[in-house]
């Protein structure tokens, strides 16, 4: 009984748009009303602690007052309603939390990679701060299939790793969707094939050897990442001389096809080289690998 | 990458591309077949094959063939109807649980295919495709539904000749992917093809 408000305010959990007005009313129960000898005319409306002007008020009826704010700025404020009883005692009626934010701006940006042998993940932009918990869904379908929303985590609020393995050769039509209490917005759909969005592992096991009769040149090999069996490689080789922090580059032309191996030429003789090399689809859609692990070797003497 | 509402790609030439790169995938033995023989033993020395595949399990690639481009989908999707069940019987006990993730994306491909498939349908109906010339002059229809196979063995029936029914089965899954990635390689580059 103690706890039973003596009114109460409505809207009760109100979420406002930032630069907006806002009204909320504060209804008085007519048992209080004749135990207090009071009215609509007693309210005395409270912002943090801090009295809002009269003229911000409007007596709506006997038991109703209402209080306008114009132009709100603050993110989340405390709105009570009081009544002064006996001429000067302040009762509390009843509290709310008035947070203001914005409706969620349409995401941008939309892009999609695939990590060799992991799962597809795609990242966007969220647009301006909402100052509100907003909730971004990636989504994702087939021409016949739907996939499951893709739900993402508070600490990563703009990125979405998704729970199916990538399938190859189909276009997946992907967006996202981000919603909070003043709006829910989608972002433009994006259509790929994730084969052109596949970043493959490195290259690795690179090793170099030398030769007896060319002192001028080194043959690089090294294992290709599984993924060649879904899509033909590209390469970057570079390499430099060990000690030197210039790396050169052989000219992408002669390693634009899928192999396992290469041979340097033209290389000074007796000296040690640093080699790296990284891979991607041939037909330069996707990402590049990471740089595999660097492997040297030492060209032989000049005879 | 286009922004586009439904899906499908809506150019002939990539999303024939991305079918005759779906058959080679299914096609490789390496991903069903090769799995199965090894965990149930059926390896057998030399060139010879563990098992053969039974005609009635799939349509034979002569038979693909003769299909409109439209009624070689049809049998296809029907095909894929009648292997994905197939496959998810298998799944709980024939395979390697090692294999178990390479069977998953096994059936992920063929439920992309059958998205493929639907999406070159549409732009099918869209083409103005001649009826394929035959004896009779008209469209051959196409070959029924592969029978729907025998109900999977039951453990009391010989364990062995169980291991040979499911071996041909995948045999025979194998090359009709074979066979529907020759028919892919043999259509025309184009929706509406000059009539020859």
């Amino acid at each position: 009984k103690l706890l039973d408000p003596c009114g109460h305010i409505s809207p009760e959990s109100p979420v406002i748009q930032l630069g907006s007005n806002f009204t909320a009313v504060c209804v008085l129960k007519e048992k209080c009303m004749d135990n207090f000898h009071v009215n609509a005319n007693y309210i005395v409306w409270k912002i943090n602690h801090f009295t809002v002007p009269k003229e911000q008020y409007a007596i709506l009826n006997r038991t109703a007052s209402s209080v306008t704010f114009t132009n709100i700025t603050a993110l989340s404020v405390q709105l009570t309603c009081n009544i002064l009883t006996f001429g000067q005692i302040e009762q509390n009626v009843y509290g709310i939390t008035v947070i203001s934010g914005l409706p969620p701006e349409k995401p941008k940006n939309l892009n999609c990679i695939v990590y060799e042998g992991k799962k597809m993940m795609c990242q966007w932009d969220p647009g301006r701060e909402t100052y509100l918990e907003t909730n971004f869904t990636l989504k994702s379908e087939w021409a016949t299939e739907k996939f499951a929303d893709c739900q993402t985590k508070r600490a990563t609020p703009t990125t979405c790793i998704v729970d199916y393995s990538p399938v190859y050769f189909v276009n997946i039509e992907v967006w996202v969707e981000a919603e909070n209490a003043l709006g829910k917005v989608s972002s433009n759909h994006i259509n790929f094939d994730p084969v052109d969005k596949v970043k493959p592992s490195p290259p690795r096991n690179l090793s170099v050897s030398n030769s007896e009769e060319l002192s001028s040149i080194l043959k690089l090999s090294w294992i290709n990442p599984n993924i060649k069996s879904v899509i033909r490689l590209k390469y970057n080789i570079q390499y430099r001389i060990k000690d030197d922090s210039t790396w050169n580059q052989i000219p992408p032309e002669d390693t634009s096809t899928t192999r396992s191996s290469f041979t340097v030429q033209d290389l000074q003789p007796f000296t040690e080289y640093v080699f790296r090399m990284r891979c991607m689809k041939e037909d330069g859609k996707g990402f590049w690998s990471d740089w595999s692990e660097e492997a040297s070797g030492i060209t032989y003497e000049d005879r | 990458s286009t922004t586009a509402r439904c899906s499908c790609s809506r150019r002939y030439p990539e999303l024939l591309d991305q079918l005759r790169n779906q058959a080679d995938l299914l096609q490789n033995p390496e991903s069903l077949l090769i799995p199965y023989i090894q965990y149930q033993g059926l390896e057998v020395p030399g060139p010879s094959e563990p098992c053969t595949e039974h005609p009635r399990d799939f349509p034979s690639e002569a038979a693909l063939q003769r299909l409109s481009r439209r009624g070689f989908l049809w049998t296809l999707n029907a095909t894929i109807d009648h292997v994905l069940p197939r496959l998810e019987t298998m799944k709980k006990e024939l395979f390697a649980p090692t294999d178990l993730e390479q069977l998953q994306a096994t059936a992920n491909n063929l439920l992309g295919l059958r998205s493929n498939l639907y999406c070159m349908t549409r732009l099918l109906q869209g083409s103005s495709e001649p009826a394929k010339p035959t004896q009779s002059g008209s469209e051959p229809s196409p070959p029924p539904p592969p029978p729907p196979p025998p109900p999977p063995p039951t453990r009391s029936q010989h364990v062995f000749q169980a291991k040979q029914e499911n071996c041909r089965f995948l045999c025979g899954y194998h090359r009709f992917m074979r066979s529907a990635r020759r028919v892919f390689s043999e259509w025309p580059h184009s929706l509406n093809p000059s009539p020859t």
